[in-house]
């Protein structure tokens, strides 16, 4: 049995995982800025398009006949040519499983991949 | 005096396994202020398993440790609690052995690096089930723990093997 | 020697009770599919062994329904059944079952549920290219052949009282498939999933973490996403039927798709949304349609006259919410 309860030795090795800790960490804040893993995935009829990931803007065009935005993490309807347009009115999305549809080109543009919105819903009834 | 006979060695270490199930569950009823994953406590039994590697070997750790997992499971029969202690456990005891062997470290220390690295075993295998790369954020937070709450187990074994007769091998 | 011996016995234990303990362990998995049916999006969550081959499965049904209730999909069943030949016709089990819910429908609505609209729908024609309002006497005309009574099935046997009768059975078709997706769902063992097929929610259990589904309801004549409000549910559906939906504007009005089989009009009933929760998909499909066509009050006294148990929502026409049971 050593005599003290803690000796210098231990005092080093704590210190040591502790600022390996203390590196990790720092590390990991320094990726947590790109919403790393957070993807656009767009389906044109049921089938997958393109999956672009969020944190680079980027204006896509899909297939002629909508185009679509990433910016800041954000993605938008900007352009289409059905009759409604109702996809370029509706609002920006950036969490998961949340979706923009343009129902005449059936063209569903959905955010996958990152964390969800705390309280977000599942999903929208109506 | 040493301990000797093998059937009293038995003996001891199904006792100590028990305490350390015991230990377990009193610290389960302690309400747990950072879920992060399923598991992480204090490790209060940890100080009868330190106290078990400083006793006897590696050998009889290892066995202990894995007689309390079977009966935690069998009790509170949690199938996946099973898979990150174990692979906490075993990451730990192998760690708290090497260092041991090294002879520059006391328990306190010994205990210390056990439970940081309980707990990166458990990360670890989080993140292996998973597939999950946010788990892995966890881990400065649960390595700092760790190594907290492992410092004050090995102190704490320390305090009680000064009380006892038996001799550290 | 013995103390080794103890030990290994232990080891080997242990190493022969974990496969045995993790063989229980479930091989569950969630996944979250969108697919295209109806003329509308079908979004499915869910958790289940096999969750993707059990979705597979779910949008095969859905084609399958597709050529069953599609109106507009040529040599459908409902599509050969509003061509026939002869007004006496065989359907199939789905269809009778269904004809025979709108019915009741019908008559517990006092015909403000209608499954024969169909040649108003169509005058109307909201969504077609030129949407307007059409003559008073197209209106009447289309109104003669909208009765429900000239309708009867018996077991599989469909009969019409009139050659110009038509079925449309669009305001309880995604109510019908996806109280049938979510019983599949549950024969096949599955304990939580979230199903919208259009906009009509229908779940099984909670999410899978235990906690109720957090269902939002689209705010009317908001931005698609904007919520008005939202409501925590496991189990059963959440179903609105609203004139925000599809309608079109002419002379600063606002004409939607729900029609009133009384006036022949949309039904003008001071509200923008009724939403229904409760636990039969194809009466919370039917009630809301009920619902915007009654307005507020003489659906309320429906609801509780004959002692029907769900919950309502109620958006008027500034959006303010009102409840039923208060």
């Amino acid at each position: 049995m050593k005599h003290k309860i803690i000796q210098k030795n231990d005092i080093l090795l704590i210190s040591a995982i502790l600022l390996a800790a203390c590196f990790l960490a720092v590390f990991f804040f320094a990726k947590e800025d790109s919403t790393e893993g957070a993807f656009l995935e767009i389906t044109a009829d049921g089938e997958l398009y393109g999956r672009y990931p969020l944190n680079e803007d980027a204006v896509i065009d899909i297939n002629g006949t909508n185009v679509c935005e990433i910016s800041n993490g954000h993605v938008s309807m900007i352009e289409a040519d059905c009759a409604d347009k109702s996809c370029v009115r509706m609002k920006e999305i950036s969490f998961e499983g949340e979706s923009i549809i343009c129902l005449p080109n059936r063209i569903v543009l959905k955010i996958t991949g990152c964390a969800s919105a705390e309280e977000g819903v599942d999903t929208v009834a109506g | 005096m040493a301990i000797s006979k093998s059937s009293a060695r038995v003996a001891v270490l199904g006792v100590l396994g028990a305490l350390a199930v015991i230990m377990g569950y009193v610290e389960y009823l302690i309400p747990v202020i950072n879920t992060a994953i399923p598991g992480i406590r204090f490790g209060m039994a940890n100080i009868v398993i330190v106290m078990v590697l400083y006793i006897f070997s590696y050998r009889e750790a290892l066995a202990v440790s894995v007689l309390r997992l079977i009966i935690n499971a069998l009790l509170f029969g949690n199938i996946f609690s099973i898979l990150f202690s174990l692979s906490g456990t075993v990451l730990s005891l192998l760690v708290m052995c090497l260092l041991k062997k090294t002879g520059l470290f006391s328990m306190t220390g010994v205990s210390a690096a056990g439970g940081a690295f309980h707990n990166i075993g458990q990360i670890l295998m989080a993140w292996a089930i998973s597939g999950a790369s946010s788990v892995l954020l966890y881990m400065p937070v649960l390595m700092t723990a760790g190594v907290l709450t492992g410092t004050f187990t090995g102190a704490a074994a320390y305090i009680v093997m000064r009380k006892l007769p038996w001799q550290e091998s | 020697m013995q103390k080794r011996t103890e030990i290994r016995f232990i080891l080997i234990l242990t190493l022969l009770v974990l496969p045995v303990i993790s063989c229980g362990r479930k091989n569950e998995s969630t996944v979250s599919r969108t697919g295209y049916f109806f003329d509308t999006v079908v979004t499915l969550k869910l958790t289940a062994e096999n969750a993707d081959s059990l979705a597979d499965e779910i949008f095969d049904m859905c084609a399958g329904y597709e050529d069953i209730f599609s109106a507009k999909k040529e040599g459908s069943e409902l599509w050969e059944i509003d061509h026939r030949s002869s007004n006496t016709l065989q359907v199939s089990d789905e269809m009778a079952e269904l004809i025979q819910r709108g019915l009741y429908y019908n008559e517990l609505s006092g015909g403000a549920f209608s499954i024969t609209s169909l040649p108003l729908s169509e005058l109307w024609s909201v969504t077609s290219d030129d949407p307007h309002v059409p003559e008073g006497s197209l209106i009447a005309e289309a109104l003669e052949s909208v009765d429900d009574s000239r309708v009867h099935i018996e077991g599989n046997v469909l009969s019409f009282e009139s050659d110009d009768t038509k079925i449309d059975l669009g305001a309880i078709t995604k109510g019908y498939i996806s109280m049938k997706i979510c019983g599949f769902l549950k024969e096949r063992g599955c304990t939580s999933a979230c199903i919208n097929l259009g906009g009509n929610v229908s779940l099984v259990g909670g999410r899978e973490d235990g906690k109720e589904w957090n269902i939002g309801l689209q705010r009317p004549f908001a931005a698609r996403g904007e919520l008005l409000t939202s409501v925590k549910k496991k189990d059963g559906c959440v179903i609105s039927a609203g004139c925000y939906e599809r309608y079109f504007e002419a002379d600063g009005r606002l004409y939607h798709h729900i029609m009133d089989p009384a006036t022949g009009y949309p039904a003008e009933s001071g509200l923008n949304m009724v939403t229904v929760i409760g636990d039969d998909d194809v009466e919370g499909d039917a009630l809301s349609t009920v619902g915007m066509v009654l307005g507020k009050e003489a659906f309320t006294e429906l609801l509780s006259e004959n002692e029907i148990d769900v919950r309502v929502i109620f958006a008027d026409n500034e959006n303010e919410i009102s409840y039923y049971p208060e």
